[in-house]
């Protein structure tokens, strides 16, 4: 009885399943392949969650993972003993039609991953899959903006998610659509105006600042209200009232600049109205302090770039480290690391906020001038001037007929990308560029058609470019490592408490080394110059690393637009399915 | 006789010295032709004169374009309001060749001009050298 029962029922369940699966004869067999399709799970974006968003083991919320800017991820799962192992989960296309410098950095929030491209699309990406859940084409009311077709990430607050874009607006898009809550224009393009920056969102603002120093702009940093976008508060980089500054015949740390302060005195009443196009673009999304509610941001350079004649004095706040009030936009302190700029040594690297070990609170940057500087966070005044992580030959030489070889090169030190801080060994990973330039007054005979700022500084002719990856000692201001690489480097890193440090070369390599020591411990080609910040971040208990991997124009490495993601194999030995 | 003959050669020689000083004043002073102007007179020039020599050269450039543009089209070429519209048009498209703004090409044409190789070329030639250079940078990035 309980075997015929059995029986049938199990004819019972069978015959259907075996009609339907048998294939009629002559017929091939046919399946459907079935993906989990999980609706995205847009949850907003509290106060609360940016302010712990260190503490935050799943989630990458903002531009440098928390306020500090340190891009440092508590998470361990990879880690410097099955690093070997990591392996590529998924990868997603862009698919965008015009490929340029591909420079974001990925923010998750609850397995969503939003990222930009260049020409400002921004998408919204199924972080444990890959899949695309919507996408937002801003349509660039013009096609002149300054300093290429770069754009470094968004915001989020609540749902809504924002970009500047590169005709200089601000736009507010809906985290769940993709559609646009709100559009304002912070300056005019036609006059230079761009954002690049990834803005950052304090409170009940979202703050972001102008690019466009190579064109004349007058620079400013802005907050506007999360909800409706109108302006809270404006702080210019170019003061209106003081700009030509104390006329320093020296940096802060004592190297001659080589002024004629006599002449930039006598030009100054010529010269009176040279701050309204006095430059001071923003290349880095700022750090910022809750405690004191202080925003931090490293300013580019005076315009024009190269000619001092005509904008006598030290040019405030260019070349600067400011502190703000984030509240107010009230002026706190400034840093300069090279008054008068005639050289593009600027500050383009965003500012870091790191404790060190005697207990103070300090703001770091990486200039391009070759040293990380280290300034305590409530006064601006210098802690130390690390050891040099780029050469320095002539450093600040006037240009001659022969040519003066010079080092850095006007790429620097450290361009626009991002470092990393492991806290626990209180090292900051540098990114640099090796390019020998010579500097002339009398180049070769011009031709006309290929004027530009190029025949200025020109690389040395037969000497090898290479870049280096090093590792700074915040508490010594020492190198603990460093490492050569065959290309000039530009991108950014991450640090993890697995003791890694992440990294991408031009030439397609992402790079895994030991953060203790500099040794490389895993690689993966990627095609493309992996020429941006990577990210980490944890799902369903697996740590993910993110990088966008699309080349960067500038330096001449190869373009993609590929964002790649990378896991640990599961425990059968094969990566995760996204079936 | 002899004092007023004294007095003519006198005045005689200040007129000359004079007429001199003038003509070389005037020599001086005569205005060259914008197409001839070259670095030079850029690094001379004070900010408005920088800016008034811009704002006409981009006023100039861009009705030249809209003047093509309307032939074109085959519009009345004679019609300032014509041109004036097709500017305004090629404006609103971002298609003017010359897009920037005056305080854009001012940085340019400062930094250029601090080589000073690079002052006897024509700003004429320089200004179509540098907007070329900035519309083929859009695709590059340089901070």
């Amino acid at each position: 009885m309980r075997m015929t029962r059995l029986l049938a029922l199990g004819i019972g369940t069978l015959l259907p399943a075996l009609l339907v699966a048998a294939p009629a004869q002559g017929q091939e067999r046919v399946e459907t392949i079935k993906r989990p399709q999980q609706a995205p799970n847009i949850t907003p974006v509290t106060n609360q969650m940016l302010l712990n968003a260190s503490k935050d083991r799943n989630n990458w919320l903002m531009f440098g993972r928390d306020y500090s800017n340190q891009r440092w991820s508590p998470l361990t799962q990879i880690n410097t003993s099955n690093v070997k192992n990591l392996q590529v989960a998924w990868l997603y296309q862009t698919r965008i039609s015009r490929m340029g410098t591909f420079e974001v950095s990925p923010v998750v929030v609850n397995g969503v991953m939003y990222i930009t491209t260049p020409f400002n699309t921004a998408m919204a990406v199924d972080a444990r899959t890959g899949r695309e859940l919507w996408r937002y084409e801003h349509k660039l009311a013009t096609q002149i903006y300054c300093c290429g077709p770069a754009n470094r990430g968004v915001a989020i607050s609540g749902t809504n998610v924002f970009m500047g874009t590169l005709d200089a607006h601000l736009v507010s898009l809906d985290a769940k659509t993709g559609n646009v809550n709100w559009d304002v224009q912070a300056a005019d393009p036609e006059a230079g105006y761009s954002l690049t920056m990834a803005p950052l969102v304090v409170d009940s603002t979202v703050i972001i600042g102008i690019s466009g120093g190579e064109y004349g702009i007058r620079g400013f940093v802005r907050a506007y209200n999360v909800s409706d976008g109108k302006e809270r508060w404006t702080f210019y980089t170019i003061p209106d009232k003081g700009w030509e500054g104390n006329f320093a015949t020296t940096t802060p740390e004592g190297d001659n600049l080589h002024r004629d302060i006599a002449a930039e005195k006598a030009a100054m009443a010529q010269y009176a109205n040279a701050w309204q196009h006095g430059g001071g673009g923003m290349w880095g999304t700022p750090s910022y302090d809750p405690e004191s509610k202080t925003l931090f941001f490293a300013v580019g350079n005076p315009s024009p770039d190269l000619d001092g004649s005509v904008r006598p004095g030290d040019n405030l706040y260019t070349d600067c480290i400011v502190a703000i009030d984030a509240t107010t936009g009230q002026y706190k302190w400034h840093y300069q690391e090279v008054p008068h700029d005639v050289w593009d040594l600027d500050a383009t690297s965003p500012t870091v906020l790191v404790k060190l070990k005697n207990g103070q609170l300090a703001v770091t940057q990486a200039g391009k001038t070759g040293y990380v500087y280290v300034l305590d966070a409530k006064t601006g005044k210098r802690i130390r001037r690390s050891q040099e992580f780029a050469r320095h030959e002539n450093y600040f030489a006037q240009p001659t007929p022969q040519g003066t070889r010079m080092l850095p090169g006007a790429n620097g030190g450290s361009e626009w990308s991002t470092v990393a801080v492991n806290p626990n060994l209180g090292y900051e990973y540098v990114l640099n560029l090796e390019q020998p330039m010579n500097y002339f007054t009398h180049a070769a005979p011009l031709q006309v058609g290929q004027l530009w700022l190029g025949s200025a500084f020109k690389a040395v002719p037969g000497e090898r470019q290479y870049g280096n990856f090093v590792a700074i000692d915040l508490n010594t201001g020492k190198q603990a490592w460093n490492v050569e690489t065959e290309q000039p480097m530009m991108g950014g890193a991450l640090a993890t408490a697995g003791n890694l440090v992440f990294t991408g070369e031009g030439d397609g390599h992402f790079d895994a080394f030991d953060a203790r020591s500099g040794k490389l411990l895993w690689s993966f080609q990627a095609g493309a110059g992996c020429n941006a910040p990577p990210v980490s971040y944890e799902l369903d208990g697996k740590q993910y690393i993110a990088v966008g991997c699309g080349g960067n124009f500038q330096l001449g490495y190869p373009l993609g637009d590929a964002l790649m993601v990378f896991t640990l194999p599961s425990s059968r030995g094969a990566a995760r399915s996204t079936r | 006789m002899r004092r007023r003959g004294r007095h003519m050669q006198i005045l005689i020689l200040v007129g000359v010295v004079l007429g001199s000083a003038v003509g070389i004043a005037g020599a001086v002073q005569q205005p060259r032709h914008s197409l001839l102007l070259t670095g030079e007179d850029w690094r001379s020039w004070n900010l408005d004169e920088k800016e008034r020599y811009l704002n006409g050269f981009l006023a100039g450039a861009a009705a030249e374009q809209a003047r093509a543009a309307a032939v074109r089209a085959g519009d009345a070429q004679d019609s300032s309001a014509v041109s004036s519209n097709a500017a305004w048009t090629l404006h609103a498209n971002a298609s003017l060749q010359f897009r920037f703004a005056p305080s854009v090409y001012e940085a340019q044409l400062d930094d250029f001009y601090w080589w000073t190789n690079h002052r006897d070329l024509p700003i004429l030639d320089v200004m179509i050298g540098i907007n070329r250079a900035m519309l083929q940078q859009q695709s590059d990035g340089n901070p």
